[in-house]
């Protein structure tokens, strides 16, 4: 089977409905392995101690 | 003033208007000016827009095939045809520059498998496309629609669904910040989220209660969901439609002057205005800035044609 890369670099109007099984194939297997890996403590506060900024970047909300 | 062809437009002024119009006027009426009059944008277009925009559309997609009643496997593997084809530019010959650490080709990609595969088979959560009298799925539902005699509101609605007894319509949201209850804060004062609400209690003579947003945070290893509601009471939606006149009118107004002031506390937001460059640079040379650094989308933004 391709790698993701390779399966990337292909015109997907020229690929099979087997090239896509396949990278529906290796997406599941990467999200499998991430909700199996141990979920690292995230600190709640900045470590410098100052407030997160309240502006939300709304083109970083997809709108 | 400049005349451009647009049927949301009469004799130069706007009479339809969508929460992308209105939030421009509300934001600042020279980015109005800019975005809906001059029909400017900047030349390369923010990724956040071309990552929300095909993930928008793949969602889209695979819950039209689903309405038709394509197989969840079939559904997906076509969804995910469509987006890598939405994401591959035919002329280069090569994927979209995306530009950006967090939101790819590849995160885009798996974020709609690993979205699909958490949420695609709805029975788990006793959501499901609501339909319309017809018989035809509520999905991919454009309107237009009186708010007063002379202001028609348009807006186009992914999907309805029916959950617990109610109806509710559905969005996404694409982010590289961390999801929590702040996140979905910020969409308890939106535009486009209460005039989904009006639009659907007209459109459905029925209780549309409000929304359930689908938020997606893109980071560089994973991507992770939450799913949040958004519902308003007949009062405050009363409350924006009167918000909304106001607004429209005043920006009415000021495009019969022929006058655009900046409202220089928004240049700031949301990581930037994209005209601040013009705003900010000498009068003198301003149309040289454009000229240089902004081009005419492909397709004008005009809210009453039907998606």
């Amino acid at each position: 089977m391709s790698d993701i890369a390779t399966l990337f670099a292909r015109d997907p109007l020229k690929m099979s409905d087997e090239d896509f099984s396949a990278i529906v194939q290796k997406f599941r297997e990467s999200r499998t392995a991430f909700t199996a890996a141990p979920v690292a403590k995230t600190p709640t506060k900045p470590a410098s101690g100052k407030k997160l900024a309240l502006d939300l970047d709304l083109g970083d909300l997809g709108i | 003033m400049i005349e451009i062809e647009r049927k949301s437009f009469s004799n130069g002024i706007q009479f339809a208007w969508d929460s992308t119009s209105l939030t421009l006027a509300m934001e600042c009426p020279r980015k109005y000016y800019y975005r809906m009059l001059r029909n400017i944008v900047p030349q390369s277009t923010s990724v956040h827009l071309i990552f929300g925009g095909i993930y928008a559309s793949a969602l889209e997609y695979f819950y039209g095939l689903r309405a038709v009643g394509a197989d969840l496997e079939e559904a997906i593997l076509l969804t995910v045809k469509k987006a890598m084809i939405d994401s591959w530019d035919s002329e280069t010959g090569q994927p979209i520059v995306f530009n950006d650490a967090k939101k790819t080709r590849v995160t885009l990609i798996r974020t709609i498998i690993w979205y699909l595969d958490q949420f695609g088979d709805e029975d788990e959560a006793a959501i499901k496309t609501h339909h319309l009298a017809n018989g035809k799925a509520a999905v991919e539902l454009s309107f237009a629609l009186e708010l007063t005699d002379d202001i028609i509101y348009c807006g186009h609605l992914d999907r309805v669904v029916e959950f617990s007894g109610s109806l509710y319509w559905m969005d996404q949201k694409t982010t590289g910040q961390t999801l929590g209850p702040y996140f979905f804060d910020g969409f308890k004062m939106s535009n486009q989220f209460m005039g989904y609400t009006w639009a659907g209690q007209i459109m459905f003579q029925a209780p549309v209660r409000g929304g359930i947003i689908d938020a997606a945070q893109i980071a560089s290893g994973f991507s992770r969901f939450e799913r949040g509601f958004a519902s308003y009471t007949r009062e405050q939606i009363e409350e924006w439609t009167k918000n909304v006149e106001y607004h429209v009118k005043t920006m009415q107004g000021l495009t019969a002057l022929g006058t655009f002031p900046m409202n220089l506390t928004a240049c700031g937001n949301y990581g930037g205005c994209p005209y601040k460059s013009v705003c900010s640079a000498h009068t003198s040379v301003r149309e040289h800035v454009i000229a240089s650094n902004f081009v005419h989308p492909a397709t004008v933004w005009d809210p009453i044609v039907p998606r």
